[in-house]
């Protein structure tokens, strides 16, 4: 089985920003579901160590797009895809990819944050677990490392065995990041990850956001125009399965292209 | 009267009648045990349970009715819940959700209310004869198994839709493959359902009388069975045989033995209970 | 967003507002000035309390459109725009008033020929046909009317320029006009001001709709 991107071996705790930096350049990327057309010819580059937002009204295709960079897609039975999305220069839609490979370098945060039904420690350990690891020192210390990467070491290093469930919203949020930087990807999605949170843990989230940024490039599915403003450094606006308009967020929020762009982020549409 | 006494008035008869119905019910429960505890439970003591049965009231005892019934319970275990289970995943979690995949759901939950008798007649004819295996411990407990594995399935099935998906979502987005996650995620978080269903369909395997009879199991058994191909016979099958004796002894001795049989069925729904809500609490 | 729609033109109107009571007011002081018409003169300072209170309710209303609307893009540029306009029309109404105070304290008409050797109706006329540009530009969101006044401020620049020479000409030839000519003078140079004033005006008005910041770079 071929691998995407060249792995550091896991045996060894080694600072992210080692890694290889994950340029990912996408190639008119088409998407049906059965007839219906749901991306129509996306073309489009990301910059490594970037946070990158994902805007537009409901149904343009934001998630279903961010979806194709882990291939969590590929589940629907009735999706069909063509086009290219390169990491690094691979295409990781060939027959020969390790879908399990991928995704340890391209992680996930979904918007209901959804811990296992398990003790913290087990939910950070998972990703470890599942590949093998068996350095009871090895793991503990990833897990103390990536609860401290997300600021909540401190609320629960007293009872890692506590159960995840029993957190609050916004640390279960926090929770599932951890776990995904546990498998140390270099490339993070993120679809909505603070509209199912409070004020406060939404703020938390973000802070958390522009520090993961040194270390990892950032994908975010976001409804909340203020928000992607607030963190990343491009924005893409979607409509309809097409991409209208992606540059500077400084750009796109004082002087736009397109005046639909203008159209929906004065909220004057969508 | 206007609309707002109507409706009042509707909702009182409604639940002066609810409450009727299961206080009738409830009656009747108690009713029942009762009559029983007062015909039966001076019968029991360790005698009764030890002893084997006898031509004498007084000296007949459930001993080889009762190993009869674990033996049968144990070896019905050993094989309906690995199967079961394994059906209940590959079904759910594995098999293509056509038009084929539709009617095999359909037939299954059938297979559940089929007459145990008909698995009675399938087991003497497939066990008991082609197979050879004779009327012992084995072809009861395959037979059984066949009766109470749809319900292990449904039961699985049930349990493993309940785990949501987003638990299997965020394990696959870590990279682990289909099996990494059915094993690690799906199938802990579903035990509890699972293993509610396999308790219950247990409890029920455990009175059946009518397949058990056709295998083969015999009223009269003075040995309890030592291996799994030895003769048996079971509890439901004891009490059927000793009501049909004209002495009075043998009555008493049957409202006993029902007694020890209701008991195993509490407990074991007890048990299933007791799992259900740690289940349910988990996963909340 | 049809609150913050409804709150923006309100905006816009108030905008329209300030520049019409403004440029009457510049209007009104200047004739008052050319016919040293003192009832005229009043009426300008006592409208000054109008234009004041029009100015903090700008202000005020920008201040809430920001904490409420969160603009972007074209809404922020015209939010930041009004209260710079706002800023400078308040300035030139407060010239126009300091205009039409001179008329009131100052008793002696000044003399048609001081007025035409200054070219002074020139100037005025040069600003009148600024306002009427910005004017435009700013109902119409037309960015070429707003460029012409660039040009336009160069004339009021040259008579600021020519008229120190010509003073000293005129009071070497006869040295009782000294006072007229200094309040000439003060007033010929608020006028070139006002000129400016206008020019900035023009300026944020091109921002707002071109984004493009013009301020500091040579103009065309």
């Amino acid at each position: 089985m071929e691998t995407v991107i060249e792995q550091i071996p896991l045996d060894k705790t080694i600072d992210p920003s080692l890694k290889k930096k994950a340029k990912i350049e996408v190639k008119d990327i088409k998407v049906w579901y059965d007839d219906f057309n749901a991306i129509k010819g996306i073309d489009m580059d990301i910059k490594p160590n970037t946070v990158t937002a994902f805007i537009g009204p409901s149904g343009c295709g934001k998630s279903t797009f961010l979806r194709l960079f882990n291939r969590m897609n590929d589940y629907v039975e009735s999706f069909r895809m063509e086009g290219k999305i390169k990491v690094n220069g691979n295409n990781i839609y060939k027959k020969k990819v390790n879908v399990e490979e991928l995704r340890k370098e391209i992680g996930m945060v979904f918007q209901k944050p959804n811990p296992f039904p398990k003790s913290i420690f087990d939910n950070v350990a998972y990703g470890l677990k599942i590949q093998g690891i068996t350095d009871k020192q090895l793991i503990e210390e990833r897990v103390i490392d990536c609860l401290k990467q997300v600021a909540l070491w401190d609320e629960v290093k007293d009872d890692l065995k506590k159960s995840a469930m029993a957190l609050s919203g916004g640390q279960q949020q926090r929770l599932c990041i951890a776990r995904t930087l546990a498998v140390q990807p270099s490339i993070i999605l993120m679809d909505e990850p603070t509209s199912a949170l409070d004020p406060i843990s939404t703020a938390k989230v973000e802070e958390l956001i522009f520090k993961l940024k040194e270390k990892y490039t950032i994908i975010i599915v976001t409804h909340n125009m203020q928000q992607a403003s607030r963190i990343s450094d491009y924005t893409a606006f979607f409509y309809l399965g097409e991409l209208i308009e992606y540059g500077k967020t400084k750009t796109i929020f004082t002087n736009p292209e397109k005046q639909q762009t203008e159209n929906y982020i004065t909220g004057r549409f969508g | 009267m206007n609309n707002i006494q109507k409706n009042r008035l509707k909702d009182q008869i409604f639940k002066i009648w609810g409450i009727g119905c299961t206080l009738f019910a409830l009656i009747l429960l108690v009713f029942f045990i009762g009559d029983i505890l007062i015909d039966g439970i001076m019968r029991i003591d360790w005698g009764f349970i030890t002893d084997l049965p006898s031509r004498k009231a007084e000296k007949s005892g459930i001993y080889t009715a009762l190993m009869g019934s674990i033996w049968i319970l144990l070896l019905t275990t050993a094989i309906a819940f690995p199967v079961g289970v394994a059906a209940g995943v590959y079904l759910e979690e594995y098999s293509n959700k056509n038009k084929l995949s539709a009617i095999l759901e359909i037939n299954i939950s059938n297979l559940a209310g089929v007459p145990s008798i008909i698995y009675g007649l399938l087991g003497l004819e497939v066990f008991v004869r082609i197979m050879g295996l004779g009327a012992s411990v084995l072809a009861g407990s395959l037979t059984l198994s066949l009766l109470i594995l749809p319900i292990i399935i449904v039961a699985t099935r049930e349990a493993i839709k309940a785990v949501p998906k987003s638990i299997k979502d965020a394990s696959f987005a870590l990279g682990a493959s289909k099996w990494q996650t059915i094993w690690n995620q799906v199938l802990p978080a579903s035990s509890g359902g699972i293993l509610t269903g396999v308790i219950l369909a247990l409890s029920r395997a455990v009175g059946e009388t009518a397949p058990l009879i056709v295998v083969g199991a015999l009223a009269y058994v003075p040995f309890a069975p030592e291996s799994p191909m030895d003769e048996f016979s079971v509890l439901p099958i004891q009490i059927f045989n000793w009501i049909s004796r004209p002495q009075h002894g043998f009555i008493e001795n049957a409202a006993a033995a029902i007694i020890i049989l209701l008991l195993i069925t509490f407990i074991m729904n007890g048990i299933a209970v007791y799992f259900r809500n740690k289940w349910q609490r988990k996963l909340n | 967003m049809a609150n913050a729609q409804y709150q923006r033109d309100l905006l816009n109107e108030s905008g329209a507002e300030m520049l019409a009571i403004c440029t009457s007011q510049l209007e009104k002081a200047k004739d008052a000035f050319l016919n040293h018409d003192s009832d005229l003169a009043e009426e300008v300072i006592l409208n000054e309390i109008r234009v004041n209170a029009l100015d903090l309710r700008i202000e005020k209303s920008c201040e809430k459109f920001l904490a409420l609307y969160n603009p972007v893009a074209i809404d922020l540029r015209f939010i930041m725009a009004i209260r710079k306009i706002n800023f400078d029309l308040e300035r030139i109404a407060d010239h126009a008033c300091s205009i039409s105070k001179y008329v009131v304290e100052v008793d002696e008409k000044i003399s048609s020929h001081l007025f035409e050797v200054l070219q002074f109706q020139k100037m005025y006329d040069t600003i009148v046909k600024m306002l009427d540009n910005i004017s435009e530009a700013y109902t119409n969101k037309d960015v070429k009317s707003a460029r012409k006044v660039f040009k336009k401020d160069k004339i009021l620049d040259k008579i600021n320029t020519d008229s120190f020479a010509i003073l000293e000409i005129e009071i070497k030839k006869d040295n009782n006009i000294i006072s007229e000519a200094l309040l000439l003078f003060s007033v010929i140079k608020k006028m070139e001001r006002v000129g400016d004033l206008i020019k900035n005006i023009a300026e944020e008005i091109i921002f707002y709709i071109d984004a493009e910041v013009l301020k500091h770079k040579k103009k065309k």
